[in-house]
């Protein structure tokens, strides 16, 4: 499994397909986002276990909308992968989101070398998930990199919209009728 | 291929390590400004009562007895705090909640040299000043309202209102005095005695209690302590308070007692240790009422099952 883990990292395209690599990504994630949240909040063990069964509730919820509106426009670009696998592909896209931990900890060193780490791990946190996820969907779907990066951006763009809608909807109900 | 485990293994337990690093450094080892914090604030907002002390999910809030003797515990042990500011706005509660919150600050008075501040908010009334007088030094607002030095039990007797609707009402009772405060008849003389020798005890508790914290003789004490009111102004010049203020004058106050140099570092000790706000709706403890609620008439005292003197 290992492997599989260490080929999804830096060599993805042989790895995929693996449900184990996939549920450890998402154990190894909730845990290290629920950690750092917890440090954040100050809190104890209990605020651990608060915080990890909220992410999971809650990252769960959002793996299978992102999943699905990720799955739904790679169909409509031409994807050829199916809905379990675009699933896979976005938990095992998501992996550099656990160097949000070191990017983190780097961040409270007291130098400005800290600084500039935690900046530089920030970045590759957030630059490294879309190109992560966008590979792992060109894989699974079949299709050039650029198109699966569209797709990501689309998705993203999309769900944001979706946010929109869902707090502009009710407002309108509220003050319209 | 061992060489692709090693490094997969090794990158997920560096990133698992980093974060068990941020969740200790933030709970355990604290912020740095909350770690070389050298005045502790503790609210004291509502009515004071003797709860269940908060669990985990407590937020701290409010003027739970329990809850605050734990805060002043907690300063008290801290070796860098260095000043109590107590942050009053309350319009008193039971006498024994609030006996309990004035032993726990006198106890750190006498026990360590941390200085004890009071500064009064729009009420610090009866328990809210029993609490007060425990401070080395008392600062007000010109126009709050303290004082109201007394203690007091109130039953009503609903009887010929029942008549009226029809309801009766039938009592078994172990001991002719175990339905004392009963508001379905008119308070017997021998109720009445009773309640009125644990009133001028607690009021007697109330009065050495201000001598003690304040300096002050009983002589010139009591004729302030008939239950009336004043405004921070009035009470200023009865020296039931030291100086007129608001809470920035009260830690410029706090600085100058605890001799600190520079500007002083406030770490509120009444903080909820986890999930902030979402902790009354999570706590073990009684769910807190709403604020209006709380402050009409300290209702909540009377009808939570707390008997006998309350100090309104």
């Amino acid at each position: 499994m290992l492997d599989t883990l260490f080929t999804t990292f830096f060599g993805p395209h042989p790895s995929r397909g693996q449900q184990s690599v996939t549920i450890l990504i998402g154990f190894a994630l909730l845990s290290i986002l629920a950690l750092n949240a917890a440090g954040k909040a100050g809190t104890g063990i209990a605020g651990v276990i608060i915080f990890f069964l909220l992410f999971l509730v809650g990252g769960l919820l959002g793996w299978l909308w992102f999943s699905a509106a990720l799955h739904f426009i790679a169909q409509l670009l031409g994807g050829q992968g199916s809905a379990q696998e675009s699933l896979q592909a976005v938990m095992q896209g998501l992996w550099p989101l656990m160097i949000s931990g070191p990017a983190i900890a780097a961040s409270r060193w007291p130098s400005i070398l800290g600084q500039f780490l935690g900046l530089l791990l920030g970045l590759i946190v957030v630059i490294g998930t879309v190109i992560t996820l966008a590979r792992s969907l060109s894989q699974v779907h079949q299709l050039r990199w650029p198109k699966a990066l569209l797709i990501v951006v689309l998705t993203l763009v999309s769900s944001l919209l979706a946010w929109l809608g869902l707090i502009l909807w009710p407002l309108m109900m509220l003050f319209g009728l | 291929m061992r060489l692709n485990r090693i490094l997969a293994l090794a990158l997920v337990t560096l990133c698992l390590i980093a974060a068990l690093g941020n969740w200790l450094g933030g709970s355990v080892g604290k912020s740095k400004s909350q770690e070389s914090a050298n005045v502790a604030l503790i609210n004291v907002y509502g009515v004071i009562s003797d709860e269940a002390a908060g669990g985990a999910f407590s937020s701290g809030e409010g003027a739970n007895a329990n809850k605050l003797i734990q805060s002043i515990k907690n300063a008290r042990e801290d070796e860098n705090i260095k000043a109590i500011l107590l942050r009053i706005n309350s319009p008193g509660g039971t006498a024994a909640a609030s006996q309990a919150v004035y032993e726990e600050l006198m106890r750190t008075r006498q026990d360590t040299d941390i200085k004890i501040i009071a500064n009064l908010g729009d009420v610090a009334a009866s328990g809210g000043y029993y609490i007060a007088s425990a401070a080395n030094h008392i600062v007000a607002n010109p126009s709050s309202i303290t004082g109201s030095i007394g203690v007091i039990v109130r039953t009503q007797n609903v009887s010929s209102l029942l008549d009226k609707i029809g309801v009766q009402t039938n009592t078994i009772q172990s001991g002719p005095l175990k339905d004392i405060l009963s508001p379905f008849r008119e308070t017997k003389p021998e109720e009445r005695k009773i309640l009125q020798s644990v009133v001028d005890e607690s009021y007697q508790q109330f009065l050495d209690a201000i001598v003690a914290g304040r300096g002050m003789s009983k002589d010139k004490l009591k004729p302030l302590a008939d239950g009336r009111i004043f405004t921070g102004a009035q009470a200023k010049e009865n020296n039931l308070v030291d100086s007129l203020g608001n809470y920035y004058d009260a830690l410029k106050t706090a600085a100058e007692l605890a001799n600190i140099s520079g500007e002083p570092k406030v770490r509120d000790f009444g903080k909820g240790s986890l999930l902030g706000d979402l902790g009354p709706f999570l706590s073990k403890s009684n769910p807190p009422l709403p604020a209006e609620w709380l402050s009409s008439d300290s209702q909540w005292p009377r009808w939570h099952k707390i008997p006998l003197t309350i100090m309104e």
